[in-house]
């Protein structure tokens, strides 16, 4: 019964997807509230996250086939259905956020390596690829083949999770703003997430995961240095950091209930829920963060950017919706592809 | 480009002749002046930055384009090829001069009203949904003018030429007054010098 | 669900939630035509921008669309460049909001948010109603029709002869209200319309209340400026504002209206405390030796002859022009029983008491400063120095002071503009390189007297008195005014109080709008009901036009077909236009609506009259005219040139005539003007300086104003015989204590105001909008700048008055003065006296059916007065600095 009401939600927000995509086919950008000063919003910070995610669960699930673990490998391949309609979520996120969408294959032909947005596409249509094949199937739990598969898929997902430290963060402010903790910072966020949405999906599908929450506690610690490390090495600066801490409060207290969680009711599933289900959250607001941070910046340096104004970016509803819309799809391609796969 | 900060008195002539030869569509403005203050009561100046695009000679615009749409050409001139713009706007997110304008809209000059004969003339390269920029005339630089900017500017402050030849005038300016460039620290090696300020 | 709006779009929103507007339908353009696709053509254009408006230009057009509007290289005065405003020129000619086909009002109700239910009519439809509400007018008394004329139509040359040939002495300018700069000029240099500073040699600059050029944003003086500062000019800049010029050099804060006791104080440390000046030229070309009885009047030889002077050496008076031992520039003497001193004595006792310290309490310029900048001005004029320039010998004298109307624009404003003379005279800078120098006629125009001193030329020269008074701007009773709306809407209002013989019937707008651009609005409106008929000769609806009765649609500046010839500039001058004289020319762009040339429009009119032909007509006027400002160097009817008054002509061959006609053609006509677009003459560089015509002592300057002190009596004799008192002043004495021979210090009618009012509103002009020419406000190119411009559009207060009154950056606030209020948006500045409001450039008020962008911002003139006691009443200016108060908007329930 549920299920029908989340495929029925599902759709519904999928038709919604496709009815904004079109509105802004036709009304073009002017539909968002992004201007020229605020050029990344929420479509980007949707396209981060859900690669994010899909980057997480990839790697869980190479490093599974890489270490044969047989008792995970149900549980692999149900969540290689969600990060592959993550992906797709992705994929759809993004075109959305283009000037001109269906120009998107350019980047093929482009061939700027050094560009970070080409390796972006490049490695996500490898994970893809790398996804698709594992849901087919085509990928038998050992051998040579399942080796070069996960090496494959795990250079492939850290590749992706890494190319906007290695590239794009550090040369955007060109040392200005970039730190040394961002690499770390995606990386977990990534796994982080990653292994929140795999809990949701053992959970979901009944699966006993022992060890999982003491794999959560230990990744919660790893997203909080970075955080901790950015935030102490920006104490410096008149720059209002105050979302900064309240992911870092959030984070904090995510570790305190999986803490509590450990010592007093493991396995429970409704707390174990409650704390992936803010995990996702954290890591949605972080992703936001990063998308703020870089753009709320005046031309001048203080003082003399008084007259400036800073600025400021709220999404319109269209924007949530269309968001919402790919999350739809996202979910009605799972749940789709699932029905497929259990006959 | 040489800007002299001390001839600059923030007229924003070259703003507007850069809209008057390009015919970018309302809200888009390839230069820009920036005004602030300085110092304080009686002793409080308006000072001026004007902006054109900076060419940087490592320009960090033309690293992140995923398409190759942004490109420098031989003269060290960054340009951009608008049939291979996607409109993914990293190269926006790059610059740190905030020199790129997203055409979110061709919009009209007059607030509800329709384009004027100039905007039907002008506007037809302009498309939603690129990036676009200063591409210091390049039109009237074949053609051996200077660019508008650099002409119509009344305190004759902007001078423009091969700063690769020593002789030139505006490489004899930067040595002589010490030209210095704006966020230098960061790498970009703009091509932009101001002098004086 | 739209995006986050632009700067702009934010500034269009509020006026249209705040203000009445009606939404009109998009216009809509005509698409190209088809004979003119891929055709390219260059015309030569002549830029209207601005008050110059004398920057060459060249108008490009594609497929028959004017693309591109940039400066003609190589061709002075801005020889290829051009601002902002020039280069924006196109959205003045592709504006929607113009007046494209003549109208006729049918809604009888007027106001300015009223609609005034045009109907379209034909040409000749219109020209006829015109015709006939004019001749009503003439049949009753020609007097009764004002021609309101200002910078928005600076293209004709009929207006003043359709005047003179129509019978009305009624021509009044809309802007020179706030801008009575012109007197002081007129009487010491014989010159118009005030002096400027040489940039070619000067190296020390004091100016006050006016602009070099880059204030305004005018090409030829920011050319000038640029090259001066980098030469190492040095500019002082006594300002309440921190300007763009006085970023470039030192400013000097002052509180607004106070500059009178500057002055005086700078003069009192020259005289009293360094007491270096330069003798020579004081002895020898002033009238500072002569002799000044206790009447105040010269003592002249045998009571009625030349004026004296004493000779030191053989201890006797002499009249001035005799030959001299040794002229004494001070002394009482004793001659026939009568105690006189010379007038360089009376000025020095006058000028006792106005110490720094004094001044300083008025004007709070410290007096260390004052002390500061009279030395470094003593020390760089280089009193006794030569320069040699095309082999003739002038006095160097690198240093000089001007002042405009920001400093003359208030009761005792003319005086301060006679001070600032007396400080140049001290130093001997009048009309020689590095100096002082008017911007007109360069000629033997500063000839002496009789009474051996420099004959006053253009307002210095009084109009005549008549009782009752013929003109509605009182220029009988302010003989030496500018241009009078003001006085003309008080008399309007008013007629009885002034006197006035007959009643104004019509109003004729050519380019003049005194409704936004003067003060106190209402007034302007409440008058403008009282007339029978207003035709207005539009380019844009605004206030006046949705006021008129009939709109005479004209051309863009860009449309015009003109020639004119070129004027001094009014900023400030250098070697690059110094001894040029020019015929610009420009060539049309086809007109997009359905709008007339509008001197055609005069023609037709005067025809229609009948006052085309004839002796007396529009075409014989127009042989009788001569130049105002360039007399027989600009351009006129000459000669065998002249118009035969019988025949009809079209514009282009009364310019050939007047092309030919120039002395300096050649035999040039119009298709040689075509050719090039201009013409030059370039005169010797030394006949510049008008020293040139009457060195050593040939001519004196007045330094002791017995012209000011002549008028003045006669004027009062003249109210005494007819018995009566100055118009809208209780007592005389107010009025007749500007007319003293030793300028000194009188206070204004914003000086002490009462306690709450304690702050002072000051305006100034920007490089956007630099008057009233092409609609600059609506012109969206321009509006998107000044739009994230943060000094535009906005009210300004100095950090700690806004801390003072407890009032934060963006709180919307009300300025009130005694006689109107506005509102706006608060913005903190440092660049501010912290007795200054500012509130610059020339926005707001606009009608219901003008460019949206005229309604916005705060509108400066709604805070001037119109009241008589608040004048200058020798020039008739109004004050530009009124006292304010301010406190935050209460927000609408």
């Amino acid at each position: 019964m549920t299920s029908w009401i989340i495929i029925l939600a599902a759709s519904i927000l999928s038709i919604i997807w496709v009815v904004m995509f079109f509105r802004q086919l036709t009304s073009g950008l002017t539909a968002t509230a992004l201007d020229d000063k605020f050029t990344w919003g929420l479509y980007v910070q949707g396209f981060f996250y859900f690669s994010a995610l899909a980057g997480g669960i990839l790697i869980f699930i190479a490093l599974v086939s890489l270490f044969e673990i047989s008792t995970l490998r149900p549980l692999a391949e149900t969540a290689a259905v969600v990060s592959f309609a993550c992906l797709v979520s992705a994929a759809l996120l993004l075109g959305s956020d283009l000037g001109k969408p269906f120009r998107g294959a350019r980047i093929l032909t482009g061939k700027n390596f050094a560009s970070p947005l080409t390796w972006d596409f490049y490695m996500l249509s490898i994970c893809g690829i790398l996804n698709l094949v594992f849901l087919l199937g085509l990928i038998p739990g050992k051998g040579f083949l399942n080796m070069v598969w996960s090496v494959l898929c795990l250079i492939a997902a850290l590749g992706y999770v890494m190319i906007h430290t290695l590239f794009f963060l550090s040369r955007v402010e060109a040392g200005f703003r970039s730190q040394p903790f961002f690499g770390m910072d995606t990386l977990a966020q990534s796994l982080w997430g990653g292994m929140a949405l795999v809990n949701l999906i053992a959970l979901a599908s009944g699966y006993k995961t022992p060890g999982l929450t003491t794999l959560l506690i230990v990744l919660t610690v790893l997203a909080l240095i970075p955080l901790a490390g950015a935030k102490i090495a920006s104490l410096g600066s008149t720059n209002k950091g105050f979302s900064q801490i309240k992911i870092i409060a959030l984070d904090v207290a995510v570790l305190i209930i999986l803490l509590l969680i450990r010592l007093f009711s493991p396995g429970n599933p409704i707390y174990l829920s409650i704390v992936s289900v803010l995990i996702l959250t954290a890591v949605f607001l972080e992703k936001s963060h990063l998308i703020r941070q870089y753009q709320r910046k005046p031309t001048l340096p203080l003082p003399y950017s008084r007259y400036e104004e800073v600025p400021d970016y709220s999404p319109t509803l269209g924007e949530w919706a269309l968001t919402a819309g790919s999350v739809g799809v996202c979910t009605l391609l799972i749940s789709l592809m699932l029905y497929l796969k259990m006959p | 480009m040489v800007i002299d900060l001390q001839k600059c008195v923030g007229c924003n002539s070259c703003t507007v002749a850069c809209r008057a030869e390009q015919g970018t569509p309302a809200g888009v403005h390839f230069h820009k002046v920036v005004k602030y203050e300085a110092g304080r009561y009686p002793n409080a100046k308006m000072k001026f930055l004007p902006m054109p695009c900076m060419h940087c000679q490592n320009p960090p615009c033309l690293k992140v384009c995923p398409t190759g749409a942004t490109y420098q050409c031989e003269d060290g001139l960054v340009l951009i090829d608008h049939d291979k713009c996607i409109g993914c706007r990293a190269c926006m997110v790059a610059c740190p001069y905030e020199t790129r304008h997203f055409l979110w809209d061709v919009a009209c000059y007059f607030d509800g009203q329709l384009p004027t004969p100039f905007e039907q003339v002008k506007q037809d390269s302009f498309d939603r949904g690129t990036v676009v920029k200063c591409n210091f005339c390049v039109q009237r630089l074949v053609q051996g003018r200077l660019p508008a900017c650099v002409e119509t500017c009344p305190s004759q402050a902007r001078t423009f030429g091969d700063l690769d030849d020593p002789e030139s005038e505006a490489s004899r300016l930067i040595v002589l007054h010490r030209g210095t460039r704006f966020r230098e620290e960061l790498g970009t090696e703009p091509s932009v010098y101001y002098i004086k300020g | 669900m739209a995006r986050k709006k632009t700067d702009y779009e934010r500034m269009l929103k509020s006026i249209k939630t705040t203000q009445e507007w009606f939404e009109p339908s998009p216009y809509k353009w005509q698409r190209v035509d088809p004979k003119e696709k891929g055709g390219k053509k260059t015309l030569y254009g002549l830029c209207r921008a601005c008050m110059q408006g004398d920057c060459s230009t060249l108008v490009h057009l594609e497929d028959g669309v004017v693309t591109r509007v940039e400066g003609n290289p190589d061709t002075p005065p801005n020889y290829g460049s051009l601002c902002a405003k020039g280069n924006a020129e196109i959205m003045g000619l592709y504006n929607p909001y113009r007046v494209k086909t003549p109208m006729v009002r049918t809604n009888p109700l007027k106001g300015l948010d009223v609609d005034p239910m045009w109907k379209e009519v034909s040409w000749g439809e219109a020209m006829d109603l015109t015709a006939e509400g004019l001749k009503k007018v003439r049949e009753k008394d020609a007097r009764g029709l004002v021609i309101c004329e200002g910078w928005g139509e600076r293209d004709t040359i009929f207006r003043q002869p359709f005047g003179h040939a129509f019978g009305t002495p009624n021509e009044i300018g809309s802007h020179g209200a706030l801008c009575t700069v012109h007197y002081a000029t007129g009487l010491i240099q014989s010159g118009y319309p005030v002096a400027v500073v040489d940039l070619e040699y000067c190296q020390y600059h004091i100016t006050l209340g006016r602009s070099l050029g880059p204030n305004f944003g005018i090409v030829p003086g920011m050319r000038k400026f640029s090259k001066a500062v980098e030469r190492g000019m040095k500019l002082v800049v006594v300002d309440p504002r921190s300007s763009y010029e006085a970023s470039k050099g030192e400013w000097v804060p002052i509180r607004p209206g106070t500059d009178l006791a500057f002055l005086l104080a700078m003069a009192h440390v020259i005289l009293h405390e360094i007491k270096v000046y330069d003798k020579f030229f004081l002895l020898n070309r002033t009238n500072a030796p002569y002799l000044i009885g206790p009447d105040g009047k010269y003592v002249r030889e045998a009571g009625k002859g030349k004026p004296l002077m004493w000779d030191d050496l053989e201890n006797k008076a002499k009249p001035f022009d005799a030959q001299f031992g040794e002229i004494a520039l001070q002394g009482t003497r004793e001659i026939s029983g009568v105690t006189c001193k010379t007038a360089f004595d009376m000025i020095c006792e006058e000028y006792v008491r106005y110490t720094p310290e004094w001044a300083e309490e008025i004007c709070t310029v410290p007096a260390k400063t004052i002390r500061r900048l009279a030395k470094e001005f003593i020390e760089n004029a280089r009193i006794g120095s030569t320069i040699e320039i095309d082999g003739f010998t002038f006095p160097f004298r690198p240093a000089s002071l001007n002042v405009e109307r920001n400093v003359t624009n208030r009761r005792g404003g003319t005086y301060a503009d006679l001070v600032g003379k007396i400080i140049n005279m001290l130093v001997g800078n009048i009309e020689v390189p590095g100096g002082c120098l008017s911007c007109s006629y360069r000629g033997p125009i500063m000839g002496p007297t009789g009474d051996g001193t420099v004959t006053p030329g253009y307002e210095a020269v009084p109009k005549p008195f008549k009782f009752p008074p013929d003109h509605l701007s009182m220029a009988e009773f302010y003989p030496h005014q500018h241009t009078a709306p003001h006085l003309a809407i008080n008399a309007i209002l008013n007629p009885e109080k002034y006197h006035l013989p007959y009643r104004a019937e019509a109003w004729m707008s050519v380019g003049g709008n005194p409704i936004r651009q003067n003060a106190q609005p209402e007034s302007y409106v409440e008058g403008f009901k009282k007339l029978s008929f207003v035709v207005s000769i539009a380019y844009h609806m605004d206030e006046v036009a949705i006021l008129s009765d009939v709109l005479l649609p004209e051309h863009s500046a860009l449309e015009r077909f003109r020639v004119a010839p070129f004027y001094l500039q009014h900023q400030s001058i250098d070697n690059e236009v110094n001894g040029l004289k020019m015929i610009q020319l420009r060539e049309a762009v086809p007109p997009l609506f359905n709008t007339r040339h509008v001197d055609d429009i005069f023609m037709e009119l005067a025809e229609r009259l009948g006052i085309l032909y004839g002796e007396g007509g529009l075409y014989d006027q127009l042989n009788k005219a001569i130049d105002w400002v360039d007399k027989a160097d600009g351009l006129n009817m000459n000669g065998q040139w002249k118009l035969d008054v019988e025949k009809k002509y079209t514009l282009e061959e009364i310019f050939d005539r007047q092309i030919r006609g120039w002395p300096y053609s050649d035999g040039k006509g119009l298709e040689d003007l075509k050719k090039k677009g201009n013409i030059q003459y370039w005169k010797p560089r030394k006949e510049f300086y008008l020293y040139y015509y009457f060195p050593d002592n040939k001519t004196r300057h007045p330094i002791y104003m017995t012209g000011l002190k002549e008028v003045g009596d006669e004027l009062r004799a003249n109210l005494e015989k007819h018995n009566i008192g100055f118009p809208g002043i209780e007592n005389m004495d107010y009025i007749f204590d500007l007319y003293r021979p030793i300028p000194h210090w009188v206070e204004t009618s914003e000086y002490k105001p009462p306690k709450e009012y304690d702050l002072w509103a000051i305006n100034w002009k920007t490089p956007y909008i630099g008057n009233d020419a092409s609609n600059l406000t609506g012109n969206p190119w321009l509006a998107e700048i000044y739009a994230k411009d943060p000094w535009e559009s906005v009210i300004l207060l100095n950090p700690v008055t806004a801390q003072r009154k407890r009032l934060d950056e963006g709180a919307r606030i009300v300025v009130e003065s005694r006689y109107g209020k506005i509102e706006g948006r608060l913005r903190i500045s440092e660049l501010f006296h912290p007795d200054a409001v500012g509130v610059g450039g020339s926005y707001g008020l606009g009608t219901r059916q003008s460019s949206p962008l005229n309604r916005l911002g705060p509108n400066f003139n709604a805070l001037l007065s119109l009241e008589d006691k608040t004048l200058d009443g020798v020039s008739g200016g109004q004050d530009t600095a009124p006292a304010v108060k301010i406190y935050r908007e209460e927000v609408k329930l």
